[in-house]
């Protein structure tokens, strides 16, 4: 055009643009925070930590400071499949924070994993880990796959070539990666090997490891056992206990299950359970041993005939109980059907059960809620524990493995409620404080 | 920038009718001599220097779609759009050819070239069959050379132009590499938020 400087105030003109595009993105962004929408986790995450932090008034630098990853690692996996075929897998680690120890957290294989819900996930792990005051940070990861069409040998060779990229940047003292969605004891197994075949024996690289290879007694039923532990505590506060209230339990895996039995032998009523195939109902308490059978043996829960009535998933969260436990899916807690449950309790055994706006609804109805980050917060702790029965070589047995679980949780709890009673604020922004504060605090007695 | 007028247009239409009639080269310049004033690096020329510049400034057609110069190519002569429009297209990437402006009559294209003959940042196409003022680089050296005032003049309005748009350039920049304002943060008090207005 007139001169070479006319192209340069073009790709000028282009960036203003993309940056005024931007802004108008965030400036939206801030005005649907204001008004909570039903959000996926990651964005219900930033949420309640921008609540949290606005609470507390951190500026805007600190708060960017405190939630912006210190390290995302993404590496391209190779493998040749059992056809001979060549498949490339993007696989990534989040390294949330690191300023109250190594970093931890899951690592799940899904066609779906998302470097940008990781991100939010991680931070979860971060402010967990500092409100159950465990000495790690918080960490995700995962590889993009699909892991119900690859055969045991494919994934067991794709966990090793994953470790052979990333060994570097993991390790008993860096990041210890657990078992997440569609990763289990054997994915585990793998990686301690792979990782110990680089750097030498290392079994605390990895946690949720099986029994009979330096994981932990408790490890399996840990977020039952925590959720029940938390369970105990809300309820003597509110002066009642297990054995007189009602339980609807939504997920009857790896947590649902494990709730259903702790509460069952606790003297808790458990009126309803559900799974995937939907829900069992039945207001005098359902026959839980029974039950746990039919998860042991991986049956479907409509198979059962013993219960009163069969309901859906959807009809067991407004179910007339005492404690609404949802462990199964995240967002089931919806604009929606928040009015309408009619629970005194929900125990959020799940990660995000709850979105934003029915967590709001839920606080006018004056129903308590136990936040995800405190209450499943088991699984973590008793990670800790294997992680420090690795480095120290010793076993622990079951008992002592659950006094020390307890005595974290009830602590844990404890302090948010006492938070959340002096400053008026919700058992969540309460618990989300002490996270940032103590990950604050590290980080400023670190230096900045 | 453009002085675009009904005046230009007027003594536009002048010299078109003039190249039309392609008789009288004195008139070819006088009418040239006229539009000078209306572009922007022949600002402030009295009508002698006008039309010592009208000499050696020729008139030129190009038919719609052709092309008038090549992104890449020296640049070595300046043009004013008389009669219809031209085209002005970048090469971008994932798009061969992306149109970035398009010049109406009054407009000057090219004119770097005087000072500088570095190749072209962008095509030029004729969006329309269109008539041209062009001045080129050697003939106007000449009359540098000779110490022409004329030529001095155009230089000046060229450094104006130049200048200006640093400026712009500049402004731009700026408005991009400025961060939003921050409240700054004293690291004391957030230590005192931390550790003694949050008990936990």
């Amino acid at each position: 055009m007139h001169s070479p400087y006319k192209r340069h105030i073009i790709t000028a003109k282009i960036a203003v643009e993309t940056q005024y595009i931007a802004s108008l993105q965030r400036a939206n962004h801030e005005r649907e925070n204001l008004q909570p929408k039903d959000m996926n986790t990651f964005e219900a995450t930033t949420y309640y930590f921008r609540q949290a932090a606005s609470v507390m008034e951190l500026s805007e630098r600190v708060q960017a400071l405190l939630i912006n990853p210190d390290r995302e690692v993404k590496v391209e996996v190779s493998l040749q499949l059992d056809n001979g075929e060549l498949a490339i897998f993007d696989a990534f680690r989040i390294q949330h924070n690191s300023a109250r120890g190594p970093m931890k957290g899951g690592l799940r294989y899904h066609p779906e994993v998302d470097a940008d819900e990781a991100k939010g996930l991680a931070s979860l792990m971060t402010w967990k880990t500092a409100l159950v005051d465990i000495p790690f940070g918080g960490a995700k990861g995962g590889i993009t796959c699909d892991p119900a069409t690859l055969s045991e040998n494919e994934k067991e060779r794709l966990t090793r070539r994953f470790i052979q990229k990333i060994h570097e940047f993991i390790g008993p003292q860096k990041d210890i990666p657990a078992p997440d969605v569609n990763t289990d004891a054997q994915v585990m197994a793998w990686i301690m090997s792979e990782y110990s075949l680089i750097h030498g024996f290392s079994p605390a690289v990895v946690t949720g490891k099986p029994l009979d290879l330096h994981g932990s007694k408790g490890r399996e039923e840990a977020t039952g056992q925590g959720v029940t532990y938390i369970a105990e505590e809300v309820l003597k506060d509110l002066g009642t206990s297990i054995n007189n209230c009602s339980f609807a339990i939504q997920g009857f895996g790896n947590v649902g299950s494990y709730v259903a039995k702790f509460v069952h032998e606790a003297g808790g009523k458990v009126i309803a359970v559900s799974d995937v195939s939907g829900g069992l109902y039945d207001p005098n308490g359902l026959n839980i041993p029974e039950l746990l059978g039919f998860s042991k043996r991986r049956v479907l829960l409509k198979e059962y005939s013993g219960a009163k009535r069969n309901i859906s998933n959807q009809e067991l969260l407004t179910l007339d109980c005492d404690v609404l436990i949802p462990a199964a899916m995240g967002g089931v807690l919806t604009v929606e059907n928040a009015a309408e449950v009619s629970a005194r309790v929900v125990i959020e055994a799940a990660n995000g059960p709850t979105t934003p706006e029915a967590d709001e609804t839920l606080q006018r109805k004056d129903i308590l809620v136990i936040p995800d980050i405190l209450a499943n917060a088991g699984g973590v702790i008793v990670s800790y524990f294997e992680w420090v029965q690795n480095l120290q070589h010793f076993t622990w047995e079951l008992d002592q493995v659950n006094s020390q679980l307890k005595r974290l949780l009830t602590n844990s709890y404890h302090s948010a409620r006492r938070l959340s009673k002096e400053r008026g604020i919700s058992l969540r922004t309460a618990a989300y404080i002490i996270g940032i504060g103590r990950v604050g605090r590290a980080t400023v007695l670190l230096g900045v | 920038m453009q002085r675009y007028s009904w005046e230009f247009k007027k003594r536009s239409q002048d010299l078109a009718a003039g190249t039309a009639a392609s008789a009288d080269t004195e008139d070819k310049s006088r009418f040239s001599a006229a539009l000078l004033q209306f572009l922007p690096p022949f600002y402030g020329l009295t009508p002698d220097e006008a039309k010592e510049l009208s000499n050696i400034i020729s008139t030129t057609e190009y038919a719609k779609g052709s092309t008038i110069f090549d992104e890449g190519s020296v640049g070595d002569s300046l043009f004013a759009v008389v009669r219809g429009r031209v085209d002005i297209k970048i090469k971008t990437i994932g798009k061969t050819e992306d149109t970035i402006a398009s010049l109406p009559e009054g407009s000057v294209l090219g004119e770097m070239a005087l000072l500088t003959q570095q190749s072209r940042s962008a095509s030029a196409i004729a969006a329309d069959d269109v008539l041209l003022l062009r001045l080129d680089v050697e003939d106007f050296q000449r009359l540098l050379d000779q110490g022409s005032i004329a030529a001095y003049k155009v230089i000046h309005n060229l450094g104006r132009i130049v200048a200006q748009r640093l400026r712009d350039v500049n402004e731009q920049l700026a408005s991009l590499t400025a961060q939003p304002v921050q409240r700054k943060e004293d690291i004391s008090e957030l230590k005192k938020k931390l550790f003694n207005e949050w008990q936990f």
